[in-house]
Parts: structure tokens; sequence; C-alpha cells
């Protein structure tokens, strides 16, 4: 049986065309290889509605660093426009904008995100342009058993360079909503951006998926760390189009109760001269299950490709799960890459000297968690904003 | 003077094997103590099973710390009474910073005693003086816990620790081991100054040659989970001379 998301029809105000496109879309199957590990728990048995007020009022609401710079704040997948405070400058423009990109049938999410989003986030950086502050971007998802698309389009012209840091997060007793998100990034010769993004949504599901074109000398980093959520899917696929560019995935990941993170990246490298960095850690508490599945292809053309790919786990707990996969697919003869993953507990005898010297359990446990995060920590530059995630992982 | 530990009758087994087969022990404050044997004997099994270490069950038999039976102590609980075993094989802990986790472990062990907690000012001039006694590189404290040492200069790491804890009971667990003569001289020495009236030290060895720096009150013959020969610093020159095979024959004292 092809099996699709239940919909309440009424809810959602689509033009008949559409929600006929929408039905057309069928869930992907497990049979599928991108999706083999998939657990869609309650998902497939839940009704979903769809179009939900703003009721945000205030930041107190919602578990979140202190934020500085401009902050864009998406709830529901429609600006709150009192808690946003969006600069003016001719070189960065953020508007919002009708979609006007034609539908084509594509995998399921995809499709429906096509198909539901009306208006979608466009963020455009003129050249030479360096905004230095960090462009703070919250998406909450307020309404329980909501089905919420949303999309942001970024433009980095030649020589531009921004930093994002990206929430996803769910407003107070907010459950079983289903967050769909887009990023599409193109970066024009020596541009670059930096995303941090960090997804907490707790008691929701989250498919994300990151698009991203890099042009010649290209900067793209992104360092994604995802809390917690009952089901987050996320998918980062990276075209190197251009010689020279740096690609630079991080993430930390620590799926507990019985809640399901998935991370599948894909580095396409299709021009040579090119340096490519993974690096995801997960930490799987009581009975959690994370997956692991990068690819880098290293297309025939692409010689002279540095490409680093490297996954590490610590199962917390007996029931823990991890599926790790790393993949490499090389077809340039003259390149350098390597990938390996590992999957162990914390060393008893670290646990034990640490405890000897006057730790306790807890705090040696705590001590050997930053350890093990601590390479990837160390690629966040925003201070606030490491310092917040770092308070995340020890509470966990 | 007062007693600080008293082991009675001790056997401890690991993963269902007997390795302890009834220990007696006294130490009084301010005495040097070294337990020599062979390997197998249980020198290992017996500072890990004082430390508190888990899988090191206690199947009859007492450890009195200062007059409390500490055997259902967990590791930071006798850390922060006043133990401390300096490791044979201390540990690497990559991304842990060694100079942040003591701190951490001091003021752990300041709130368990109810102590204030130390400033950084009052800290750092503590890592100075401590580090100094065992010349302990600058770059080394502020590394990874024991990444990337030299087996020297990890063993001048437990010693400054040692010195930054200051314990009353302090358990040297082949501390010579991997050192060359000078590094040897430089942990003595840190171990001698630190040596006062109010504390007392266990050093397990399987050489006199430590002996020579840091000199013993007692020698004891650990042999087969027991001790089975007691003297003064003269007995691990005998060893030295004699080996262990001549003390196998003797009954157990």
């Amino acid at each position: 049986m092809m099996s699709t998301l239940n919909l309440n029809k009424n809810s959602f105000t689509v033009d008949t065309s559409i929600w006929e496109a929408i039905n057309d879309c069928t869930l992907p199957d497990k049979k599928e290889e991108d999706w083999r590990y998939m657990k869609w728990g309650k998902l497939k048995k839940l009704e979903f509605h769809g179009d939900f007020p703003i009721q945000t009022e205030n930041f107190s609401e919602l578990n979140l660093p202190k934020l500085t710079g401009p902050v864009i704040v998406i709830e529901n997948g429609k600006l709150n426009e009192k808690l946003s405070s969006i600069p003016n400058h001719k070189e960065l423009t953020i508007t919002f904008e009708n979609d006007d990109i034609s539908f084509q049938k594509s995998s399921y999410f995809d499709s429906l995100n096509n198909l539901l989003v009306s208006e979608y986030l466009n963020i455009k950086v003129g050249e030479n342009y360096v905004f230095k502050e960090c462009i703070n971007i919250v998406n909450i998802l307020s309404s329980s058993n909501g089905f919420v698309n949303s999309r942001i389009a970024f433009k980095i012209a030649k020589n531009a360079n921004i930093s994002v840091n990206q929430f996803f997060i769910k407003s107070n007793n907010t459950s079983n909503g289903l967050l769909n998100h887009q990023n599409l990034i193109e970066l024009e010769e020596h541009s670059g951006i930096t995303i941090n993004k960090y997804q907490d949504t707790d008691n929701n599901f989250q498919f994300c998926k990151d698009v991203i074109n890099q042009k010649d000398e290209s900067k793209y980093i992104s360092n994604n760390f995802s809390s917690s959520g009952k089901v987050i899917r996320n998918d980062i696929q990276v075209k190197v189009e251009g010689e020279h560019c740096h690609t630079e995935l991080n993430g930390i990941f620590s799926p507990s109760n019985n809640e399901f993170i998935d991370n599948h990246t894909l580095i396409d490298h299709i021009y040579p001269n090119c340096k490519s960095y993974e690096n995801y850690k997960g930490l799987i508490k009581s009975n959690g299950v994370g997956v692991f599945n990068g690819k880098v292809i290293v297309e025939q053309d692409a010689q002279q490709i540095e490409a680093y790919q490297q996954n590490n786990n610590i199962l917390l707990d007996e029931d823990a799960i991890i599926y790790s996969k790393p993949e490499l697919e090389i077809y340039a003869d003259d390149v350098k890459c390597s990938h390996g993953s590992t999957t162990g507990q914390f060393d008893d005898e670290a646990l034990f000297y640490l405890r000897s010297r006057g730790l306790s359990r807890a705090s040696a446990l705590q001590h050997l968690t930053l350890g093990f995060v601590n390479e990837i920590m160390d690629t966040i530059k925003d201070e606030n904003h490491k310092d917040f995630i770092l308070n995340k992982i020890l509470a966990n | 003077m007062e007693t600080i530990l008293k082991i009675e009758n001790l056997h401890c087994q690991v993963q269902d094997q007997e390795i302890l087969k009834g220990l007696n022990l006294e130490i009084k404050k301010g005495e040097v103590h070294a337990i020599m044997g062979p390997n197998g004997s249980g020198k290992s099994t017996l500072s890990s099973v004082l430390a508190g270490k888990e899988d090191y069950e206690i199947t009859k038999g007492k450890i009195i710390y200062q007059n409390e039976d500490i055997s259902e102590l967990s590791p930071e609980e006798r850390s922060w009474n006043g133990m401390f075993l300096a490791f044979q094989y201390p540990v690497e802990i990559p991304g842990v910073s060694n100079i942040n986790f003591l701190r951490t472990a001091l003021n752990e062990k300041n709130k368990a005693l109810g102590k204030d907690q130390i400033s950084a000012k009052d800290f750092l001039k503590m890592v100075s003086e401590k580090s100094a006694l065992v010349g302990l590189d600058n770059k080394l404290k502020n590394r990874s816990v024991n990444e990337g040492f030299s087996g020297g200069e990890k063993k001048r790491n437990e010693i400054f620790q040692m010195a930054m804890l200051d314990p009353t009971l302090s358990i040297l667990d082949e501390t010579d081991s991997g050192l060359d003569i000078d590094a040897l001289k430089i942990v003595s020495d840190g171990v001698n100054t630190l040596k006062s009236k109010e504390n007392a030290t266990i050093v397990i060895t399987h050489y006199q040659r430590l002996l020579d720096y840091i000199v013993p009150d007692f020698v004891h013959v650990l042999y087969d989970g027991r001790i089975v020969k007691s003297g003064d610093k003269n007995l691990a020159l005998e060893l030295e001379e004699r080996g262990y095979d001549w003390l196998k024959l003797e009954p157990a004292i």
C-alpha cells in the first residue's frame, strides 16, 4: 500500500489542483536505500492540520540564548513581525517572495514543500558585502498537529559573506507538529556562508533539507547541532561547482528517549582543487536512535581533491542505537580522501581516573562529554551560541 | 601516632577470581610504607581497591580509613576525604583540559567539605607553585589530560595533581616505571617535599631503586594476595639481592 501523510483537507486553503498533486505524492519506502533506517513512529498515524495563527508574543516563552544582531522569527511558516527586527541595508535584503517555482514532482517532502510554500524568505547579499553580525533566524513550531512548510533562499553574491544562527524550536506544550523546511543556498565566486543550525523540537517531527551550490573559491560551513526531536531528518546536499572551494560539515546529534535523528549528507565534487571536511559526533542516550549517512562523490574530472569524513559515536546506554554509513565514491585518480567511523562507550579507566581525583560521576561524565565534542565546538566562532549549545549538551 | 589506615583481613576478587586473600596492614601518620612483590601478587589490585575502583569486590574484611570503614564509598568520596592514587598508567583523556578538570576537582572537594570555592587568582597561584615542585612544563598544564605526554611527563603530572589536592594518604602505584634517573629524582623530590607528620604514603614498587629516593619506614612483601614479610628498608635491599623466591617457602606472618 502506498502511504501518505494523513492531512486534514479542510484546514488547508489550497486549490483543488494542488490538493490533487499532494495526494499524488507518496512517502518514501523503507526499501529505498536513503530511507532504510527511518523510524516513522506515530508520524503515519497522526492527522495533521494546516494554516495556523502567530501567537508567540515574546522571547521569554522560548528557550533561546540572547540574540544579538538581526532577528527573523518565522512562526508556523509565517513571519512573526512583532518579534523580528529585520535590517534594512542596500547590500543585504531580506524579503518574502511569492513562490513562482514551477512544480516538479520529486521526493515526498520536497514535493510538498514545493506545493505548500506560498511565500519563501529571500535573503540576498550584494557583491563584496561582508556582514559582521550574525543573522538569527528562529523557526518556531507553535501548533500541535500542525503541518508547516517553509523555505529560505540565500543568494550570496561575489566576495560577500554572512553568518547565520538558525534555530528550530517549538513553543511550550506544542507536540506532534511537523516542520518541513528547506534552505536553498547559492554561493557565487569567492563568497561564503556559515550556518550554525540548532534543532530542539522535542516532541515534534522535523524534515530539514539544505541544498547548496558552490561556485569558484566559495566557502560553505555548516555546524549542525540536533539536540532533540521525536524525528529529525536532515539532508544536506552540496554541489561543488567550482574550483578551490572549501566545504565543511560539522555535526553533533544527541537523540534520547525513543527519539530518532537521521543525518544524510552528500558532497559532490565536480571540479578539481577543492577541499571538504566532514565531522559528525553522535551522543546516543537511553533508547535513542541515531543515523549518520555521509556520502562524498569525487567525479572523474575532480583531480587534486582533499576530502575527509569522520563519524564518531558514543552509546551512553545499552539500548542506544547508531547506524553509521560513511561512503566515498571516487572516480578521479589523483585525490586525498579518507573516511572513518567509530562507535563505543566512554572509557571506564578515564571515568575512574577523573573520579579518583574528586570529580563526581556526573561531573566526570560531563568532562568526558565535553572532551568528545570539543573539536566540533571549537569550529563555532560565536561565543554566545557556543555557550548555549554547550549548556544544552550538558543538560541532556 | 594516630592510625590513618587499617586494613583487616582483606579479601578481594575481580571477575570471580580472588586476588587479595587476607591482607593486613596498618599505617600511621608520618609514615612511608613500601609494598613490594613479584608480578601478579596483587599490588595493583590493592591500589585499585583502596581508591574504590568498581569491579573490585570486597568479599571479606575491612578497610578502615581515619576510623571509618570506606568499603562502600565512591572513588570521589575517598578523594574528598584525602586519599590519592597516583596511577601506574595515567590515562590520556583527549579534549579534557588538565587545568579545568583539576579546578573542578578542587571545587567539588571544597563543596563536599563545606569550604568556599577557590578563586581564579588563588587557583592560578597554587598551580604555578605546585607545578614548580615537579618542574611541569607550562604548556602541559593547559593541554588535554596526559594526551601526548611522555612517560616522565605523565608521572610528573600525577605528582603535580597530588600536590594540588594535598592528600592525607597517597598511594603511588609503580611511580618509578618508565622514568629515567633524572625524572625519578625530580618526582621523588616532589613526593618528599609533600611528606609531613600529618600525612602518610604507600609506595608500590617492583624495584628497590625508587626506595633510595623515597626512603620507607616499613617494607612489606606482598605475595599471592597476602603480606608474607615485613621489615625496614633493609628488607628491600635484601630483596634486590636475593629476589622473591626465598620468601615463597616461608609461612605467612
